[in-house]
């Protein structure tokens, strides 16, 4: 099972702030048929109710939503930006976005294992921040 | 050997806090230790008996309020340097 597809890879994505950074990572998880709409302000809502503690790692954060009938199946979407924005914790300023969407149960637990090995490896945020074409993003994650 | 039960914590316990259970698990094998270590959310983390919790910087002020356990904040939830500086000592602690 590959983590990452093209259609979900937004490289320099132009949001001018955290909420338009969750929302832009959110739509690629939308468009590619993975959460509904409802997912995407979820994800908001969340960042509003808990504050930026998805904001995991320095440079990095990782959006998700409680699991629900809005995820339809369990994935991630990855966007870079061109314009790091802040979340508001030491981790600032945010470079990478890996939105979650997320089923409960074993599957998920097989999936998130492999997410934590991929953001296990040495410099991921700045490798992955570095990359120019969606086919890099790819060869790094779905090793 | 005492089996402590240590949870990791974040908003729903299906994210963030299975990030941060998998370095506390790597932490313990480190150092040759056994625990069991689950996850769960933020609402129901003081209603399960545990030992130690460990959660993000944002969430722990809410969890402490009402945990009666030691709750470790992580800052950096892939820095198993910072879990283990921020937890070890508590962990053999609470094992003495």
């Amino acid at each position: 099972m590959s983590l990452l597809s093209t259609e979900r890879i937004g490289l320099l994505d132009e949001a001018k702030d955290s909420i338009e950074s969750i929302i832009s990572a959110g739509n690629y998880l939308k468009q590619a048929g993975y959460v509904t709409d409802g997912y995407v302000q979820s994800m908001v809502n969340s960042f509003e109710q808990n504050g930026p503690y998805f904001a995991l790692a320095p440079h990095f954060a990782m959006p998700h939503a409680r699991p629900s009938d809005e995820v339809l199946k369990t994935g991630i979407s990855l966007i870079t930006l061109k314009n790091p924005v802040d979340f508001g914790n030491k981790n600032d300023p945010i470079k990478v976005i890996i939105a979650l969407a997320a089923k409960s149960g074993e599957e998920h637990l097989i999936f998130m294992k492999k997410v934590a090995s991929v953001l296990m490896q040495e410099n991921i945020i700045e490798r992955l921040y570095s990359c120019k074409s969606a086919d890099e993003i790819l060869a790094i994650v779905n090793q | 050997m005492t089996r402590l039960k240590i949870i990791a914590v974040c908003g729903f316990g299906v994210g963030s806090s299975l990030l941060l259970k998998m370095k506390v698990d790597e932490m313990l094998k480190k150092n040759g230790m056994t625990h069991n270590v689950e996850t769960c959310d933020v609402g129901s983390a003081t209603s399960i008996a545990c030992d130690i919790i460990f959660t993000s910087n944002e969430l722990a002020g809410k969890i402490s309020e009402r945990a009666s356990v030691p709750v470790i904040a992580i800052g950096n939830f892939l820095d198993l340097d910072e879990i283990q500086d921020k937890g070890l000592d508590i962990i053999k602690n609470l094992m003495s």
